[in-house]
């Protein structure tokens, strides 16, 4: 699905240089469930930006769906971000002067879907992640986990081929991270492609492989689930 | 396109967009209006006036002494004034058009019981009258030497014969030719010998400007106006010269004012110079006003937004699709306040007929006016909607 070669991200500010990425190197294959995990600071954000195509790189090679995106212009990335990519964000990112239904619409209306299209897509989303009866609401008027779901609805409605979630359930409760948690799994068991970074260590280890980040580097990768990624794959 | 959803974020942070709306339509009343009296002013202040402005020149006398033979030296005057090199007429004159001084009397086609006096510029000229202020003579024919009578006391002799202008035929003998009419004034009886095109006469301001009557006729006394047409390019050298002309006949009198008649007529108008700048002044301030609100109102709702912008961006949004957002957001509550304008561009003018007799606002103001801040807008919120549109998708993922 996607595959990073030595990749490098340097942030430069007046003072300091800051080496967020270096040599970077990482495979996803289609079908995967990866949690992204490390400490603060460490890289996972930059990481997925880069994944995502909402930052570019220093160096390096990206190849996203056998596309090298290296040399895209920015237009080219939108459309990329628009049909292949949903993100799901840690305070999840609504509109909040749109409501529920006008916020799942967002993207395909950038896709230039058909009011048609568009209102089924959006029906089905919603329904998907039970919200469908809250369509006229307002985000404010919905609980945290409730606009994480929003927020799921708006990457599913695109139908992505890769999902992208930066600490998804890092607002929310317990009770509530663990039905995310379980939206997302049957997302991925439907067949989408999720890397989902996380600092919950019980969440990572429902992901089918981990991938640990030290230093602007993909340090260690946890044998255990990564033998029974293999398995389930085989 | 997006306008449903853009509507309907606009309808949930109101406030600013009203104002904004308010603005824009308050503007459109006010510098509709203004644009609708700066342009009758300047109408006004540059319609034909009939006369040669800019190679006449004028003067008015005064004899301090006394035991002076007027006429003597009014004869005199008028010799010297005509041998100065570039002068190629001159007349006395009773007043100086344009001026805001001279006299007015009431004239008719008839003189019934209950006839209505027509007010009427006089001026009092020689036989060179017409030609000393550059007049176009259309019908009839031109005063001759013997048509002018200098007033005598003794005598009580008055002129028989008149020239009219063609505004003032018209009123008083509607469809029909003047010349050879009689005109009634007061006790005397008048005949139209001549009519000419145009002439202004001495209030800028007063309705009968284009009313007026030629009369061939001196008043020789204590106080006089010349009017001197020179050869187009030489007045400067003819106006430097007239004191010292006059002087030198006589310097037992003041020599006042010597003015070229279009310096004359620009300081007659100066109230409505003054009116056209001090509006101008208004519309560039409001248009500004409006311009610095709708920058205002753009830049603070791109930075409340930023984090929404880089989202919609994460989303698929290209840049130009960021930028059409806010130009569509600001076209629309442009619209609205147009809208709004209009209605209070038309109740202000209403307002302004009713209680300054100002003329109905000519329709084709209000889209010019619509026109113009339109593009206003557009350019205003410009650069902040194009800041907008560099806002980077990385946002999205920042936390805050
Ligand atoms: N826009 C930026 N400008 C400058 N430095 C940045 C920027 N974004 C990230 N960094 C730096 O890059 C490094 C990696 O940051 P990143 O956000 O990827 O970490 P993270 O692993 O997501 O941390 P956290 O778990 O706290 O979210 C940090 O040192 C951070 O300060
Ligand atoms: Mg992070």
């Amino acid at each position: 699905m996607l595959a990073m070669n030595n990749i490098s991200k340097v942030f430069r500010t007046d003072l300091v240089e800051t080496h967020a990425l270096r040599d970077f190197n990482l495979q996803v294959n289609e079908g995967e469930f990866v949690s992204v995990t490390g400490p603060s600071g460490s890289g996972k954000t930059t990481f997925l930006n880069i994944a995502g195509l909402l930052d570019d790189f220093s160096h390096g090679q990206y190849v996203l769906d056998g596309e090298d995106v290296s040399g895209l212009n920015d237009n080219e990335r939108s459309r990329i971000r628009n049909e292949k990519i949903g993100f799901i964000f840690q305070s999840f990112n609504l509109i909040p002067d749109l409501n529920i239904r006008d916020n799942v619409e967002v993207p395909l209306r950038y896709r230039g879907l058909s009011a048609n299209d568009r209102r089924q897509r959006i029906e089905k989303a919603l329904s998907i992640v039970g919200l469908a009866s809250r369509a006229k609401h307002l985000p404010a008027q919905l609980s945290g986990g409730q606009q994480q779901r929003v927020a799921i609805a708006r990457a599913l409605a695109g139908e992505p081929r890769l999902l992208l979630a930066d600490e998804p359930t890092g607002n929310l409760d317990s009770m509530m991270a663990r039905q995310i948690m379980e939206l997302l799994e049957s997302i991925h068991s439907n067949g989408t492609t999720i890397i989902m970074v996380t600092h919950d260590a019980e969440l990572s280890r429902r992901a089918t492989r981990n991938v640990h980040i030290m230093d602007g580097q993909v340090s260690e990768i946890n044998l255990h689930e990564q033998m029974q990624a293999n398995v389930a794959q085989a | 396109m997006e306008i449903r959803p853009i509507l309907s974020a606009m309808l949930r942070n109101k406030t600013g967009a009203i104002l904004i709306a308010l603005q824009i339509a308050f503007t459109l009343a006010v510098v509709t209006n203004a644009f609708f009296i700066i342009y009758q002013r300047w109408e006004k202040i540059n319609r034909p006036s009939g006369m040669d402005m800019h190679n006449i020149v004028t003067s008015r006398v005064q004899w301090v002494g006394q035991d002076v033979d007027y006429k003597a030296e009014i004869l005199r005057d008028l010799e010297a004034l005509k041998a100065i090199p570039g002068v190629t007429h001159v007349t006395t004159s009773n007043a100086i058009p344009l001026s805001g001084g001279g006299s007015s009397r009431g004239v008719s086609a008839e003189r019934t019981e209950d006839t209505e006096w027509t007010a009427t510029g006089s001026f009092l000229l020689t036989q060179d009258g017409l030609d000393s202020l550059g007049l176009n003579l259309v019908s009839g024919r031109n005063f001759t030497l013997n048509d002018v009578v200098w007033f005598d006391p003794e005598v009580d002799e008055l002129a028989q014969n008149v020239i009219i202008t063609q505004a003032l035929a018209e009123h008083i003998y509607p469809d029909e030719n003047a010349v050879g009419k009689t005109l009634y004034m007061n006790d005397s009886e008048l005949t139209v010998i001549g009519i000419v095109e145009r002439m202004h006469g001495s209030w800028v301001s007063w309705s009968g400007l284009e009313r007026n009557m030629l009369v061939p006729m001196v008043f020789p006394g204590s106080s006089i106006s010349y009017i001197i047409r020179t050869q187009p390019g030489l007045t400067e050298e003819v106006r430097s010269q007239v004191k010292q002309t006059l002087l030198d006949i006589n310097n037992r009198r003041v020599i006042r004012r010597i003015r070229v008649l279009e310096d004359v007529a620009t300081s007659s108008y100066g109230s409505d110079s003054d009116m056209m700048v001090i509006l101008s002044s208004v519309v560039c301030l409001l248009l500004l006003i409006t311009v610095v609100g709708i920058v205002g109102l753009a830049a603070f709702s791109v930075n409340q937004r930023t984090r929404q912008i880089g989202t919609r961006r994460a989303l698929g949004a290209r840049r130009y699709q960021i930028l059409r957002y806010f130009l569509v957001e600001n076209w629309l509550i442009t619209s609205i306040g147009l809208t709004l304008g209009v209605l209070l561009a038309s109740a202000f003018n209403y307002y302004l007929v009713v209680h300054f007799e100002l003329e109905r606002l000519d329709w084709f103001y209000i889209p010019m006016g619509m026109a113009i801040l339109w593009l206003l807008g557009l350019f205003a919120v410009y650069g902040p909607a194009r800041r907008a549109s560099m806002v980077s998708p990385a946002i999205a993922t920042r936390t805050v």
